[in-house]
């Protein structure tokens, strides 16, 4: 470990930690009261279909069966963020799964009659699986896009011209990677409590005030209002935003005038859930004999599936984000997205990064090979540093990438030291490197601004209430934001209550995601606390208090004069130096960036193709540490989850569009069997613009996961992986095909 | 005839209607009784996240049904001795075991069974005996590091 | 195109089910009489209710006292249907008298699906890549049909499973257990399989072996090998195990001897693996099988497992 300043956070301050470990959180579906209406859906069995007549009268004769909704009661209604291409029920069905009728009733049993006697007659229509059929499908998946290409990106940067002249060697290669579920242990639950005309809707989300402003729109004009309730989130991994189920079960809701609910079975939320993007990737890049990184070319096709939700996003972040890391000259990006018949992209951490740093940081590795520098060494020569304005228009202020090089450089050889190659006939041992990139928030996610909020209020009883927009979604967010409002205000953790995420009463904030929270709510967080420091100052001068009255004192005093309603602030963090990024994603999007290094060694059995990852080793700049156990909690997770990308995850689907793999068995998730040992270690770098020199944590350790298994294999075995994910079957055939 | 079903859970017999026979006990636990410390994360026995003890013994209870554990001795996380817990939750916290907290309880049970079952299971590896309960979150390494401790 | 009425893709919940309790014999094929289906363990069968909606009448087939009962006499080992796979794995005695069930049973899901599913139900599921399968077949196991006059018959366990997901067994009969021939002197058996997650997996190949030495405690005997997930059911390799007789156990015999296993399993090409993957998987366990199982003769059997 290097150095680091001292944490703020002790793990003894870790209350919601603890509340979790004891079964006392409560999630969505914990909140479901006996006797409240339980609404599911009947999906598509077609991959792509038009509905043609849905007869609802079998379904509403069976008792307890209390409703039934069909594509007619969303007509106009369309979901997505920020394009909106999704219906809430469809009158064509564009994945296996899609919701065309929904059913509510007042049991599971009766639920499951009802939807098992709707009618519902389709016209097949021909259904294209892969981005190559798509592409050819003469049937447009949506009627504005004849060709089923979304979007359509071109960033080209610098004097490609002059860059290429100076090139002295080119590698080149066409990636694939894959869909993968989120896999979120808490599957999709939606409960919406009716209040007169209030409707609750309590779901985990990454952004609940986004997820009210919305809504709020499309249940105006039912007569209704509408706020969101945020329980503990059981984990989204960039899955769980708008979604249809929220729409059901408002309309539900409004109709039948009181509470519903719906929890996803696990098959369902799997073939009705979202999924990383699949990438296609034709890479090159260029350098000169000395190992100067002077040119990149990118040519991605992205599967967006049957809607877009942040797929235009995801996409250009794959095909520009990972260029930040080293001082190209000259950089060509082109991208396209393309509507298929699979299930429907989402984002999903990392946001685009791994797919395109399992190509980058792999030709990477061949450059180096074919100069004969080491890979690590190339990797120095050319990385981006503090001060520079990257050619897509980052301005990096703190930067520990050499040192995070450095770290991984000294373990690797520790360990290459330790355990000289040994000479087996079965197993083949090998190292590699990776690297990757990531900004914090994206000023172009909102095209309105790009802030927090964060409000510290008394309540009567003497808590001190943190509320916010900014929500947790299993970070650790509650505990931060506890913990920097204890430090500040010298209160007793106990004393503060923390409530993220329930609209009627926290600030608007964008939510949880692009690793922002910890920053900027960090940063809201101590604006507020200096706020209400101040704020307790001239209330202990009118009360006859010192001036320098302890927080704590000040408060006790205000509940017993009655003067709790005067302490309340309200913090604000908006980074003054960012850009709106142009079309071409051009500008200084987040107010600082991290960047990270890792370096794993693996063994490679010949005879099987299986790969184990002996040992893991993650260098990150994530600035100041603000708690090492939840830092190393998310590298560690962001690890596996990465490996996971790696070597065993994946959306297996049919002839028909129909998931093979719904479920835990087949998905292959790792299990604590498959737990590998990652070694974290982060840089002393401090980020001025950060909270308490922070930067963020959350999506990095993803990133350069699936490269670095790749360069290990390739150095273990001599063969190149293009393919997510390694399994052993495709290991062991690249050994029989090259050799 | 009988109109309830009556179980024995947490140590304390609770009566249930006769219709959650042939249901699943984790929904007997959650709809019927409120123990929502039991969770559902995948309802095909692959998660572990509904783990409870049937008799001192780990099982899931999205894959049981409610009739076929009549007689046995039921424990959720709700159940766990208070002591337990209370420590259990500490050690998870100090070593960040914990992250969105959604699989801790099915583990909470089966580190309460493997502290009250002896030395039978005493030298199996951690990673094999908990390799039913998923988590998504962690990678594993903080909740082997806090079982370790808790040992 | 002509409009197409489809099944509409319903929820995966469990549906309503009508749960039989019977406490004996004559209870219990009153209920499958009726309809019911016989519910062991569930690991199996309450997955696949949910799936797809039935069955929705079980009969659940622990309240038969005597179907919980596991009797050693001699080498003969008679495991009741209601056995959970934990109480064998957890036996020492099982262990080096039966060591490639065992093996089999250990790998099953996890210890909280071990301690819900029977051997039983792993043989009636009748899965190519049931884990105690292959153990089973190399132990000769009988499976012990009864009916509801109270006629028994046994099967050879071979006989007994026809396809994937398919048994002979005739309406109105029930497994009441399953026998198998535990190890003599100078014999050993083991099971291993293949999975890509240490865990909580599908085989995608699975081996046992069974191999009984002359008394020189070098040339083999006889020997039995059964192959997993890589054919409709379970497949016995005897022409592969009849190469080892007579013989030592040299690398070129385990070779020739894996090679020739490879080559007469039927495997096919799914999501999971393809049909030339499975073939290498079997050569690459039937070596490493085939050896195990030699070496349990010198050198005693494996440490009670997690169960």
């Amino acid at each position: 470990m290097s150095e680091i300043q001292p944490p703020v956070q002790g793990p003894v301050s870790a209350t919601r930690a603890t509340e979790r470990a004891r079964g006392l959180a409560r999630y969505a579906a914990d909140l479901i009261l006996p006797g409240t209406v339980l609404v599911g859906v009947a999906r598509s069995p077609h991959a792509h279909a038009r509905v043609i007549s849905i007869d609802t009268k079998p379904a509403l004769e069976i008792p307890g069966v209390l409703a039934v909704l069909t594509p007619a009661d969303f007509d106009g209604i369309e979901l997505g963020h920020p394009d909106t291409d999704e219906p809430v029920l469809t009158r064509v069905a564009r994945y296996v799964g899609e919701a065309v009728v929904a059913v509510a009733a007042s049991d599971q049993d009766s639920l499951l009659r009802g939807i098992e006697a709707l009618h519902i007659d389709y016209q097949v229509l021909p259904h294209a699986c892969s981005v190559a059929d798509a592409l050819t499908l003469d049937q447009p998946l949506h009627a504005a896009y004849p060709d089923n290409v979304v979007r359509r990106f071109n960033a080209k940067r610098g004097d490609w011209q002059a860059a290429e002249q100076r090139v002295s060697t080119w590698v080149s290669g066409t990636f694939q990677t894959q869909a993968v579920p989120h896999a979120y242990l808490e599957p999709r639950a939606t409960l919406v409590r009716v209040n007169g005309e209030l409707l609750e809707l309590v779901t985990g989300s990454h952004f609940p005030s986004v997820l009210a402003e919305t809504y709020r729109e499309i249940v105006a004009g039912w007569g209704a209002q509408l706020e969101v309730v945020t329980p503990d989130i059981g984990g989204s991994f960039g899955a769980k935003w708008e979604h249809p189920t929220h729409l059901i079960c408002l309309a539900f809701a409004h109709r039948l005038g009181c509470d519903v609910a719906m929890v996803l079975p696990r098959r369902d939320d799997m073939i009705a859930g979202r999924t990383r993007l699949a990438m296609r990737i034709q890479m090159r890049i260029g350098a000169t004999d000395d190992g100067e990184l002077v040119a990149k070319e990118t040519v991605l096709w992205a599967d967006n599936g049957a809607y877009s939700a942040h797929g235009p996003a995801v996409t250009l972040a794959a095909a520009i984000r990972m260029d930040n890391l080293y001082r190209f000259s000259a950089l060509n990006a082109k991208a396209q997205l393309v509507y298929t018949n699979n299930i429907p992209s989402e984002c999903f951490r990392g946001f685009g990064s791994p797919q395109s740093a399992f190509a980058q940081e792999q030709l990477i590795d061949e450059l180096a090979e074919r100069l004969g520098i080491d890979p690590i060494e190339l990797r120095r020569r050319n990385a981006v540093r503090a001060g520079d304005t990257t050619l897509h228009g980052w301005q990096v202020g703190s930067c520990g990438f050499t040192e995070c090089l450095d770290a991984i450089q000294q373990r690797v050889q520790a360990h290459q030291h330790e355990n000289p190659p040994s000479i087996n006939s079965r197993y083949r041992f090998g190292y590699g490197v990776a690297a990757g990139t990531h900004g914090i928030s994206n000023r172009g996610y909102d095209r309105r601004f790009d802030r927090a909020l964060l409000s510290l209020v008394l309540a009567p009883d003497g808590m001190l209430c943190i509320e916010s927009g900014e929500v947790e979604i299993g970070c650790g967010t509650v505990d931060l934001f506890g913990a920097i409002v204890a430090e500040r205000l010298k209160l007793d953790r106990e004393r503060i209550r923390v409530v993220l995420g329930d609209t009627a009463t926290v600030p608007y904030g964008l939510g949880c995601f692009a690793s922002r929270t910890a920053f900027f709510g960090g940063r809201a967080a101590l604006d507020a606390s200096r706020q209400f420091a101040r704020a307790c100052s001239h209330l202990a001068i009118e009360i006859g208090l010192p001036a320098k009255a302890s927080i704590a004192t000040v408060i006790d005093t205000a509940v017993a004069v009655g003067r709790t309603t005067e302490l309340r602030a309200t913090g604000r963090y908006e980074p003054k130096h960012v850009t709106l990024p142009d079309e071409s994603g051009y500008g200084n999007t987040s107010p600082a960036y991290t960047f990270g290094a890792h370096a794993c060694c693996v063994r490679i059995d010949i005879v099987t193709g299986l790969t184990n990852v002996v040992h893991y080793w993650a260098a990150h700049d994530t600035g100041r540490v603000l708690n090492l156990q939840r830092a190393r909690g998310q590298v560690v997770g962001g690890v596996h989850q990465g490996l996971g990308f790696a070597l065993a995850e994946t959306t297996l689907v049919d002839n028909h569009g129909r998931l093979q793999n719904p479920g835990y068995l087949d998905d292959r998730v790792a299990t604590f069997a498959d737990a590998v040992p990652v070694e974290c270690i982060f840089t002393s770098t401090f980020e001025q613009e950060g909270p308490n020199g922070a930067k963020s944590i959350a999506e990095p350790p993803i990133i350069p996961v699936a490269a670095c298994v790749a360069n290990a294999i390739h150095n273990a075995t001599g063969t190149r992986q293009r393919r997510l994910p390694m399994t052993p079957e495709r290991i062991w055939r690249s050994l029989h095909t090259e050799g | 005839m009988k109109t309830q079903l009556t179980l024995r859970v947490n140590g304390a017999p609770r009566d249930v209607p006769l219709s959650f026979v042939g249901r699943r006990l984790l929904d007997t636990l959650r709809l019927e009784l409120g123990l929502m410390g039991v969770k559902e994360g995948c309802g095909e026995g692959d998660c572990g996240a509904c783990t409870v003890l049937i008799d001192g013994e780990p099982m899931c209870s999205c894959l049981l049904l409610t009739g076929v554990v009549e007689k046995c001795e039921i424990t959720t996380i709700e159940g766990l001795p208070a002591a337990f817990l209370t420590r259990f939750s500490a050690i998870c916290a100090e070593y960040g075991a914990v992250q969105c907290g959604y699989c801790t309880p099915g583990i909470a049970v089966m580190a309460a069974w493997l502290h009250a079952g002896g030395t039978e299971l005493g030298d199996q590896p951690i990673s094999k005996l908990f390799a039913g309960n998923l988590c998504r979150c962690t990678g594993y390494q903080q909740i082997i590091e806090a079982l370790t401790a808790l040992r | 195109m002509m409009p197409t009425v489809s099944p509409v893709l319903r929820p995966s919940y469990l549906p309503p089910v009508e749960l039989h309790r019977p406490n004996d014999l004559g209870e219990l094929f009153a209920c499958v009489a009726a309809g019911a289906c016989p519910l062991a363990g569930g690991t199996d069968l309450v997955v696949w209710a949910s799936q797809r909606g039935e069955p929705r009448q079980l009969a659940w087939t622990g309240g038969i006292d005597e179907w919980h009962i596991v009797d050693i006499s001699g080498q003969q080992v008679r495991i009741g249907a209601a056995v959970p796979l934990s109480r064998i794995a957890r036996s020492g005695e099982l262990r080096s008298l039966i060591s490639a069930v065992i093996e089999g049973a250990s790998v099953v899901g996890s210890v909280q699906l071990r301690n819900q599913a029977t051997l039983v139900g792993n043989v009636c599921t009748a899965s190519p890549g049931g884990d105690t399968l292959p153990g089973l077949y190399v132990h000769d196991a009988m499976v012990d049909v009864v009916n509801a006059a109270g006629s028994r018959r046994s099967i050879k366990i071979s006989e007994f499973i026809c396809a994937p997901g398919k048994t002979n067994l005739a309406p109105g009969e029930l497994v009441a257990g399953v026998t198998v021939r535990g190890l003599g002197p100078l014999e050993g058996s083991a099971f291993c399989r293949f999975t890509q997650r240490n865990a909580l997996d599908l085989a995608l190949a699975s081996v046992a072996a069974r191999v009984r030495f002359e008394s020189d405690e070098q040339t083999v005997a006889q020997a039995s090998i059964a192959l997993g997930a890589v054919g409709p059911t379970v497949l016995d390799a005897g022409q592969a195990a009849a190469l080892l007789v007579g013989r030592t156990l040299e690398p070129t015999q385990l070779r020739e001897c894996a090679n020739l296993a490879a080559e007469c399993c039927q495997p096919i090409t799914d999501h999971r693996a393809s049909a030339d993957y499975r073939r290498q998987l079997v050569r690459a366990l039937t070596e490493e099988i085939v050896l195990a199982a030699a070496k349990q003769v010198t050198a005693g059997c494996a440490s009670v497992e997690a169960s």
